[in-house]
């Protein structure tokens, strides 16, 4: 009976077991032999062992995209996940303009990261949008070629992806707020803790699950980021915001370099697997510890 | 009834993922009961903002071939183009007729993608300037459709207000010319550098006046070691930067700048006096109502004409795994006679790539067609050190120059390495 019921079970369990292998193991394990060949993207392909890997070593292309990458994720973990809590924060006090401005906030995630990124690409330009803007308001001073200065490439593209998400990591935050135990926030309130004191001592010890769970979203997706940079500044100027998937895309598809270009995602794969992993660990230890 | 049902599950689950799994797979085109055949062809001109008078083209073929059908599909341009193909010819499903251009054909004919055209009636009538562009290991592998220009545009309107009334030629006339329009109250120039290309651009089509006009072999000499960038292309990089020093252009304003989205809509909409792009945008520009010429970048000595840059664009592979390989090979043939190719030459504004070849005459190219036909011109070595890989490096280590992060020395010794890269 018990081994009729395992048996059932395998075979329930083996449709998804077949494609988890057929489209994430196979393709996973051809990617890692490829990056070890000398293909051009066709049939041809002889082993060269470690050779990718070690022309990689020698690239400051690389390193420059792997050091924009992390800049990148660092600076939209932080403030993505720093406004989208402001933002829960807000709403968790208004209950009459939750939902509404909630829905606002979230909007932006509808739109395709694509169109999106043409969008701004327009208010970007050096006579677009936000320079017009700041013109209206009487700030001429602070006009500014946001796209095409190096200091200000790589955080104008991050502000993008931050406007984008923040109603995300908003939703998530809000959502905790909202399943915290009503008796203790009126226990602290009758202790006259408010404020920033109800914040510290109490809210923030309760989100931590939310903050593990938004900030391992984030970084894995800001340490993934592709369309925005592809479409707003294409890794310009002067490779200010190369980042790790544009050298992958750029040489498998533009550089004719396939096993370089996959070589490349393989370090990518295990950049993300790393941060990502460790992050999470540490928040969840931080979450068992509070 | 319940290990029934279990077994029932079980069933239907396995059957649906073996008749999904058995659902992949196809053809693209074939022969249909009478004898008909239809060719599937893959191009990125033909739709979008460069319809290029294809469809027309394509209505001739089929109406000389009644038994051949063209199934054309238009994809968009550039990374777009390579992503979908690739894919497509590693799993032996793109078109039996592909469009290619230099870098392309020597990436897929080295994967043995593309089928030896060698033997072809029209190779033997390609120009032997075309020609090294279509070829790779002594094969011919593609047919050139095109030798398109890539130079100045002049809004003739803008200038007539500043008192000018010809396209410049040469580098003093140029700057004098920037000075009269800027007095007008006119934006001078818009070199939008946005992805790095219109950099590279200019500082390639100045170099074809200021490096080839005294060694034209500069090519092999680089590829031989005895010619370096150090030593002879200061120039062309310092046009770019005069260009700033003289207060025509900013780089920084110009590198926030889209070079093909907002670039041409910038100047049709008359937002500046020049502008630099290439020939296959003199159609859309046309359509703006103002009088416009383009003509080579004017790099010359003061007194002395200019040499077009020209650069060999889009050719005509046959997939070599095609089905249908005769009637794709009928396909290019057709393309490869003066009168089917003009009308796409017509619509680009570029040369013929054949020996006696039909290039179509229009005003707004004059001055570009005039130094082609006198000799003055030089290919852009697209096939050999000024591969894609070479030029976006080169177009980035520009824009590093261009912002003060760089020195000239240091940007040329990097365009040298990126060159020189295998």
């Amino acid at each position: 009976m018990f081994h009729r019921r395992r048996a059932t079970m395998a075979a329930f369990l083996l449709p998804a077991i077949v494609v988890y292998g057929v489209f994430m193991l196979y393709p996973l394990a051809r990617g890692v032999y490829l990056s070890m060949t000398d293909s051009l993207g066709g049939p041809i392909a002889n082993f060269v062992g470690t050779q990718q890997y070690r022309a990689m070593a020698d690239d400051p292309a690389v390193t420059d995209a792997l050091w924009h990458t992390v800049l990148y994720a660092a600076v939209v973990v932080v403030v993505q996940n720093g406004l989208g809590l402001l933002f829960a924060s807000m709403l968790f006090r208004r209950p009459k303009v939750r939902k509404v401005l909630n829905v606002v906030l979230l909007t932006p995630t509808l739109i395709s990261p694509v169109m999106a990124a043409f969008i701004w690409s327009y208010l970007f330009a050096p006579t677009g949008g936000i320079n017009a803007l700041l013109d209206l308001v009487g700030l001429h001073g602070l006009n500014h070629v946001w796209l095409g200065d190096t200091s200000t490439a790589l955080y104008s593209v991050a502000a993008v992806n931050i406007w984008m998400f923040t109603g995300y990591s908003c939703a998530i935050f809000l959502a905790s707020y909202m399943s915290m135990p009503t008796e203790l926030l009126e226990a602290a309130a009758l202790d006259g803790a408010s404020g920033w004191r109800r914040f510290v001592s109490i809210e923030w010890p309760l989100l931590a699950p939310a903050l593990t769970v938004n900030v391992t979203l984030s970084l894995i997706g800001s340490l993934k980021v592709f369309e925005f940079p592809l479409v707003l500044t294409n890794g310009g100027p002067a490779g200010a915001t190369d980042t790790l998937t544009l050298l992958v895309y750029r040489n498998v598809f533009g550089g004719g370099k396939f096993a370089y270009g996959v070589a490349l995602s393989v370090v990518l794969l295990v950049t993300v697997v790393v941060l990502s992993s460790a992050t999470s660990s540490l928040l969840r230890l931080r979450e068992r510890r509070i | 009834m319940k290990r029934s049902g279990r077994c029932l599950a079980v069933a239907t689950t396995v059957a649906a993922m073996a008749m999904s799994l058995a659902a992949c797979g196809g053809g693209s085109s074939g022969a249909s009961a009478d004898g008909t055949v239809t060719i599937h062809v893959q191009a990125w001109k033909g739709g979008g903002a460069e319809p290029a008078n294809v469809a027309e083209i394509n209505k001739a073929f089929e109406k000389a071939n009644p038994k051949i059908k063209v199934d054309f599909e238009y994809i968009t341009a550039n990374d777009t183009y390579t992503q979908k193909l690739q894919p497509e010819l590693l799993g032996g499903k793109a078109g039996d007729v592909i469009m290619v251009d230099t870098d392309r054909m020597k990436k897929w004919g080295a994967s043995g993608y593309l089928a030896d055209l060698s033997g072809e009636s029209w190779a033997s009538r390609v120009t032997p300037d075309a020609k090294q562009f279509a070829q790779a290991d002594g094969k011919t592998l593609a047919m050139p459709m095109e030798l398109i220009g890539i130079g100045l545009y002049a809004n003739m309107d803008l200038l007539k207000k500043a008192g000018i009334t010809e396209v410049p030629a040469d580098w003093p006339t140029f700057l004098a010319d920037l000075a009269k329009v800027k007095k007008a109250g006119i934006d001078p120039i818009a070199l939008p550098d946005k992805s790095g290309w219109t950099g590279s651009s200019v500082f390639q089509a100045a170099g074809s006046t200021v490096v080839y006009q005294k060694n034209k072999q500069w090519d092999a000499d680089f590829l031989d070691g005895k010619a370096s960038f150090a030593s002879d292309w200061k120039e062309p990089l310092q046009q770019l930067k005069t260009l700033e020093d003289e207060g025509y252009v900013d780089w920084k304003n110009q590198l926030g700048v889209d070079e093909w989205a907002q670039g041409p809509q910038d100047f049709s909409a008359g937002k500046s006096a020049f502008w630099y792009q290439g020939a296959w945008q003199v159609s859309n520009v046309k359509k703006a109502g103002f009088p416009v010429s383009f003509a080579p970048w004017p790099g010359a000595a003061a007194g002395a004409k200019p040499n077009g840059m020209l650069f060999a664009g889009t050719m005509w592979s046959v997939n070599s795994q095609s089905k249908q390989g005769d009637a794709a090979r009928e396909y290019v043939k057709f393309w490869s006679q003066n009168q089917n190719l003009s009308k796409y030459l017509e619509a680009e504004h570029a040369e013929s790539p054949f020996i006696s070849g039909l290039t179509p005459e229009s005003t707004e190219t004059t001055a570009f067609t005039t130094a082609f036909k006198e000799g003055r011109y030089r290919i852009l070595p697209s096939n050999s050190w000024y591969a894609a890989a070479a030029e976006t490096t080169t177009g980035s280590k520009i824009q590093a120059y261009l912002l003060g992060k760089a020195s000239a020395a240091q940007t040329l010794k990097d365009i040298q390495t990126a060159a020189s890269a295998k």
